[in-house]
């Protein structure tokens, strides 16, 4: 059983979606909706979305998901540079604007 | 007799010895000096202060204030797994040519650790400020000790930006101390339940006015300490320095600047509420970076601002819950990201990349490394049965509180919130950046670090790393473990116990336990779903750094450089061509300027600078003794 296996991978993937399942199922405000749980008045809902079933889930994700979007596609279109941006000074005599080592030769 | 011996000394004095004992021996110190240090934090006196004078104060060198014990033990433990993890990383055999010794690092790792340690004991400003900058200095000699080009350059922005931060925080402790007459730092007290907001009294029951941030002075201290706690946009001499160190020396640095500040933060200015959107914006910001980021430890050092972030939110919160989440999850936080820096300090060590796009497929030749940073990884991110869990959650409940801690005005006979934002915000923004740890550090660092591509064929590369930084691994691997399963002995140490003595903090509910699990995992196939978009780049992202690494060279170079060479002529005319002109018109004639020469010789400022040196020399000798 190599984890570079194709086969794994998918089992793990499945494996994986299986927990996640599990887990949308094991919600604690869902389990009270349908009374197999009492309602516990110490994780009483303190902001309504967060007594929603399944609240912690969608929330999870979608806000994973909107920071990596907004991380990649706007401030990473602004502020990512190659790594070597900081490699030369822009008062370093022997190189160009752009970092290219100037051809006279000091 | 133990009392009149402040423990920071103990770390301080281990940095001398390590500088001087010659041959390999100097190692040694490393691990005995934190142990000692540990030793006299856990036998000084519930009560007891050692106070000097000096000048016309009297400094409280130690004491114990609320947070002290859980802040002081954790800077010791970290000296001390810092020490081990660093004993084995000299270059060569002693002896050899090219043989380099981490001396420099040891003893700057120890007085860094030390006046940390000094920083949690002291009982007044004074104190508190000189052993804050022998601090910046103990930790700039570690980032020095990096030995290279980039480290060098990096630990000089790193040091004036330490001193820039000093100045301003002194100049806020001058105001504050020449407004109020006090050079104390108030007492926190708590009344009631354990939930309540925290008071702070100075002196004879005088209220501690500073988190009101009224005095210009208050103001000034807050931003001094700001900057040692990486808040952007004054923190970007966090990413920048750290992974230009040593893989053991980023270890070190990873613990002591910003939890200090922390602390300080916490013995000054809890309550503050300005602090929590400052907070929020860390949390977030940590995580933004940290996505976009490609060396595996600015990645790190980004998730230091992500977590710091939580602490500085709840220092803002104030109240006892959220005192107590903070100084624990300092605790849980110095653990497990030594952990995580040990993890990729070994990478680094052993295979001597440091770039995610170079990294990957390290599972089968550094299991023990990879089973320690999934640790580190799993307790960052606060999954259930790890250190993060029992602490973090402290922070987020806090903030789930509105009505006891954010601030309210009364408006046309009601109540309303006194802030720009709905407190409620605080906790979905936190709620929020959990996830996003698991998403950053959680799984981005030992997915792109140990997996990410296949292993080779039949893979038989033997790279764990020498046995000390394996056991320092392992001792802060079963910490993350054992705190997450018995938390007890933190929450012994916390500032504020409950007045019945019972149990401080639950963290084990079912539905906490099952939401935490559902945010983390369905973060993590947010991961998975997003990894197309998450694949590595050969690029760093720009922070404020910019401003003093770019813009000022830049607008030297293209603006006022260009200015005063322009300005050149009008100059020269001024200084010469005019008195020139005037000497033919009105004076002795054309004869003036060519006799100059003769009669005066030129002194050359090295000379000059002496003369004055040695007057003001004299005026500060005869000072001393005319009153």
């Amino acid at each position: 059983m190599a984890l570079d296996d194709p086969k794994t991978i998918r089992k793990l993937w499945l494996g994986f979606y299986a927990v996640l399942g599990l887990l949308l199922l094991l919600d604690p405000k869902l389990l009270e909706l349908v009374h197999l749980r009492e309602h516990d008045p110490h994780h009483a809902a303190k902001f309504i979305v967060d007594g929603w079933p399944v609240f912690y889930a969608v929330f999870g994700f979608a806000t994973c998901w909107l920071m990596v979007m907004v991380s990649k596609l706007i401030i990473g279109k602004i502020l990512m540079r190659p790594d070597t941006y900081y490699d030369h000074s822009p008062l370093d005599p022997t190189r160009d604007a752009k970092g290219r080592r100037l051809r006279d030769g000091r | 007799m133990v009392a009149s011996f402040p423990p920071g000394f103990i770390l301080i004095f281990g940095a001398l010895l390590t500088a001087l004992t010659p041959g390999t021996a100097h190692k040694a110190w490393s691990l005995i000096a934190p142990l000692a240090a540990l030793a006299v934090i856990w036998m000084f006196p519930e009560h007891g202060r050692i106070v000097t004078h000096w000048l016309d104060y009297d400094l409280v060198l130690a004491q114990f204030n609320l947070p002290t014990k859980a802040f002081a033990t954790i800077f010791a433990l970290m000296a001390f797994a810092g020490g081990l993890f660093a004993y084995h990383q000299d270059r060569g055999k002693p002896g050899s040519p090219g043989y380099e010794d981490r001396r420099v690092e040891l003893a700057g790792a120890q007085l860094y650790a030390g006046s940390a340690i000094g920083v949690t004991f002291a009982g007044d400003l004074i104190t508190l400020f000189l052993f804050w900058e022998i601090m910046a200095v103990g930790s700039t000699l570690v980032v020095w000790a990096g030995n290279s080009e980039a480290a060098r350059k990096s630990g000089r922005r790193y040091v004036n930006m330490h001193l820039l931060g000093g100045a301003v925080m002194m100049a806020g402790i001058a105001l504050h101390v020449h407004a109020s007459g006090s050079i104390l730092i108030p007492t926190m007290t708590l009344g009631g339940e354990l939930v309540d907001p925290v008071r702070m009294v100075v002196g004879e029951g005088q209220p501690w006015r500073v988190p009101s941030l009224e005095s210009p002075g208050s103001v000034l201290m807050l931003l001094g300490i700001l900057i040692n706690a990486g808040a952007p946009p004054l923190g970007s001499w966090l990413p920048d320095a750290y992974p230009e160190a040593s893989p053991s020396g980023t270890v070190f640095l990873s613990a002591f600047t910003t939890k200090t500040s922390v602390y300080v933060l916490l013995v000054l200015f809890s309550g503050c509420n300005i602090l929590v959107w400052v907070g929020c914006l860390m949390a977030i910001y940590g995580i933004v970076y940290a996505i976009l980021e490609n060396d595996m430890r600015r990645i790190l050092a980004y998730s230091i601002i992500n977590q710091v972030g939580f602490m500085v939110c709840a220092v803002g919160i104030g109240t006892g819950l959220s005192v107590n989440g903070a100084t624990a999850h300092a605790f849980a936080h110095i653990i497990y990201k030594a952990l995580l820096l040990m993890s990729a300090g070994s990478v680094l060590f052993m295979t001597g990349k440091r770039k995610c796009t170079d990294l990957g497929g390290l599972y089968k030749a550094m299991p023990i490394t990879m089973w320690c940073g999934i640790i580190g990884a799993l307790a960052i991110s606060a999954v259930p049965l790890t250190s993060g869990f029992t602490t973090k959650s402290m922070i987020t409940d806090a903030a789930t509180m509105t009505e006891l801690w954010a601030p309210v005005t009364e408006q046309g006979g009601q109540l309303v919130w006194d802030s720009l934002l709905h407190p409620s915000v605080a906790w979905f923004v936190l709620v929020a950046a959990s996830a996003g740890v698991f998403l950053h550090a959680g799984i981005k660092f030992p997915w792109f670090v140990f997996f990410q591509k296949p292993a080779p064929k039949n893979d038989d590369r033997k790279l764990d790393p020498p046995w000390t930084m394996k056991a320092a691994m392992i001792l802060f691997a079963a910490l993350c473990v054992a705190l997450g399963v018995y938390p007890q002995p933190l929450y012994d140490i916390l500032p504020f116990q409950k007045p019945d003595g019972g149990e401080l903090y639950h963290a084990f509910t079912y539905a906490h336990v099952i939401n935490q699990l559902q945010l983390l995992l369905f973060a993590g196939l947010a991961f998975f779903v997003l990894l197309d978009r998450l694949k590595r780049t050969l690029t760093i992202t720009l922070d404020a750094d910019w401003v003093y690494r770019r813009m000022f060279p830049g607008l030297w170079q293209w603006v006022f450089r260009p200015l005063l060479l322009a300005a050149e002529p009008f100059h020269k005319g001024l200084i010469q061509g005019l008195p020139r002109a005037a000497a033919r018109e009105f004076g002795s004639g054309p004869a003036a300027g060519e006799a100059e020469g003769a009669r005066y010789r030129p002194w050359g400022v090295g000379t000059t600078v002496l003369l004055l040196t040695v007057v003001l020399l004299v005026f500060l000798i005869l000072n001393l003794f005319v009153d």
